[in-house]
């Protein structure tokens, strides 16, 4: 049998430690050179990787945190902490469109040639957060009155049954004005809200309540950003007391909302963090794949058209190789605002990838969303992108694949896939081009 | 005369499966690559020289643990673990190669994997070879 020095022993010991250490350890150089790295990190880590490899840190997270580098390098302590518990959504490099996880990333300097970092997987841990914050917002907002909440009373299909007095200071429009009218007319327009009211109240009637945000529309037309919980009033004490109660407790939902303008506190600010992309601040992949799947659960209950958008930015490693990376990730952040800017301010628009953009369309058909897409392209096409070096005046253009769902597809990922597809022969086609996906094989 | 068996297995072997499976706990240790074999519980049951050595953990603390708790949570992700667990469910053989990087005594160690599994057959196995 082998002989075990003590010594031995605690090296042993302290291999197991960090084999078995639920958080990823890695080890590196200032230029992110991977020295040492412990199992659950590699375990992270792997699965972002295009090639399998993994030597460099911030080379394997240049697609989810590209800025990380030159933070790094612009610390110019001789230690200390870096950054701690940055929160990305991880790209799958592996599987594109299985899972939808948030990573928390901490990073230490050592000492002059050694970075430390620390990275976990906080999915869960996230989202327990979010329902806690979520809850705790409007507690305090409607404890502490800190703002006037407006109160609506809807009946089953959404007709304003009655209009709180905060309800005229945040709108405008006095009760005489909408009682009697659709709430959705409290929205504004481009919201949407017309379409989707009967799948908001179908969620409220089983969850008990729903929450969103949109933007509402005061009398005079001036948009202002708010949230909004319809929830319902509890049937059987109506039905029982139809005789004493005043209108508001006969009404089927109650809607408060709250206007978000006057309202970015801290809560607020770190939700945008986690569902936003690093890069170019619009929805991140995570906040994406949920949406979509309430998207999905919607047409399920209740079929309507539904479209979604692959689009993929043409020959962008060119661009990186040729102007650097931080011409390319202007790019990106231009790209991701002309796509934001060409479609609804209902439809979600989000980067699932690296060059790779999704947008949901709710309630549009193929031809209305091949219509939109291929607006898109031209408005891309149409940009301007001058580099600061002042070289020559850079080219964007992008391909489009689009899927419409279907009851032969089971899922978000299904959809993904033949709008994938689409969009692959719309590479393979010449590129700058929009391809609609053929029904689902 | 005990290790006549073993002597001519390779990696690439396109039977490898069953070649491993023939193999006594002598044999193993005598293989090029790292072995690691486990149940359908992931249990691990076998553990070569060459991947105690490699990995720096004695065979007898590995025999009996967690395979992707334990011994290789490096590879508790979709592109390891979940494909045997996969496997097991379409009932369908399993012999995927990859490359990936390990972690053996702490250094990023890239390496190139077999992983094989057979439907009715309890044995599956990670086989780990070392790029040069």
């Amino acid at each position: 049998m082998e002989v075990v020095t003590p010594i031995e022993s605690e090296l042993q010991a302290l291999l197991k430690f960090l084999y078995m250490a639920p958080v990823g350890v890695v080890q590196t150089a200032l230029n992110g050179d991977i020295t040492i790295i412990n199992p659950m990190a590699a375990n992270l880590l792997m699965p972002l990787q295009a090639d399998g490899t993994l030597t460099n840190l911030f080379a394997a997270l240049d697609h989810c945190v590209p800025e990380i580098e030159k933070i790094a390098s612009n610390y110019t302590a001789p230690a200390g902490r870096i950054f701690s518990a940055l929160r990305f959504s991880p790209f799958f490099r592996a599987r594109r469109h299985a899972e939808q996880k948030t990573f928390e990333l901490t990073l230490l300097k050592v000492d002059a040639a050694t970075l430390m970092a620390v990275i976990n997987d906080v999915t869960d841990a996230v989202r327990r957060e979010e329902q806690l914050r979520l809850g705790a917002a409007w507690y305090n907002a409607l404890l502490n009155d800190r703002f006037d909440y407006g109160v609506v009373g809807l009946d089953d299909n959404g007709t304003v049954l009655n209009w709180n007095p905060a309800m005229e200071k945040l709108t405008g429009s006095s009760g005489s004005d909408v009682i009697g009218k659709p709430v959705s007319t409290l929205f504004a327009k481009e919201s949407n809200v017309l379409r989707s009211l009967p799948d908001l109240l179908y969620e409220a009637t089983q969850g008990g309540w729903t929450l969103q945000n949109a933007w509402c529309s005061t009398a005079s037309g001036k948009p202002f950003w708010a949230s909004y919980i319809i929830f319902t009033n509890d049937k059987t004490a109506r039905e029982s007391n139809e005789q004493q109660i005043s209108i508001t407790e006969q009404s089927a939902y109650m809607l408060t909302i709250r206007d978000m303008n006057n309202h970015v506190d801290a809560a607020s600010q770190i939700m945008h963090a986690t569902y936003s992309d690093h890069l170019t601040g619009i929805t991140n992949r995570r906040a994406f794949f949920d949406a979509a799947e309430i998207e999905i659960k919607r047409w399920r209950r209740a079929p309507r058209p539904l479209c979604l958008l692959a689009v993929d930015a043409d020959h962008f490693k060119s661009i990186n190789d040729e102007f650097g990376h931080s011409v390319g990730d202007a790019v990106l952040k231009a790209l991701a605002m002309t796509i934001k800017d060409s479609v609804r301010q209902s439809d979600i628009t989000a980067r699932i990838g690296g060059e790779e953009f999704a947008v949901m369309l709710p309630h549009t058909d193929m031809t209305a969303a091949c219509e939109l897409a291929e607006r898109l392209r031209k408005n891309v096409e149409a940009l301007e992108i001058m580099p600061d070096n002042g070289k020559a005046m850079l080219c964007l253009t992008v391909s489009i694949g689009i899927a419409q769902m279907s009851t032969d597809l089971s899922d978000i990922g299904g959809l993904m896939d033949l709008a994938d597809r689409a969009l692959y022969v719309a590479k393979n086609s010449g590129r700058n081009r929009v391809e609609p996906a053929q029904r689902a094989p | 005369m005990k290790n006549l068996h073993s002597k001519t297995i390779s990696f690439d072997d396109a039977n490898l499966f069953e070649c491993i499976l023939a193999c006594s706990a002598d044999d193993l240790d005598v293989l090029p690559f790292g072995v690691i074999g486990f149940d359908a519980g992931a249990t691990v049951t076998a553990y070569n020289a060459l991947e105690a050595l490699m990995a720096g953990l004695a065979r007898n603390d590995v025999i009996g643990t967690g395979m992707f708790e334990i011994v290789a949570p490096c590879m508790n992700n979709f592109l390891i673990a979940e494909r045997f667990v996969d496997a097991l469910r379409n009932e369908v053989a399993l012999d995927e190669t990859l490359e990936y990087v390990l972690t053996l005594r702490m250094r990023p160690t890239p390496v190139t994997l077999r992983l094989l599994s057979r439907p009715g057959t309890p044995n599956r196995y990670i086989l780990i070879r070392r790029k040069t």
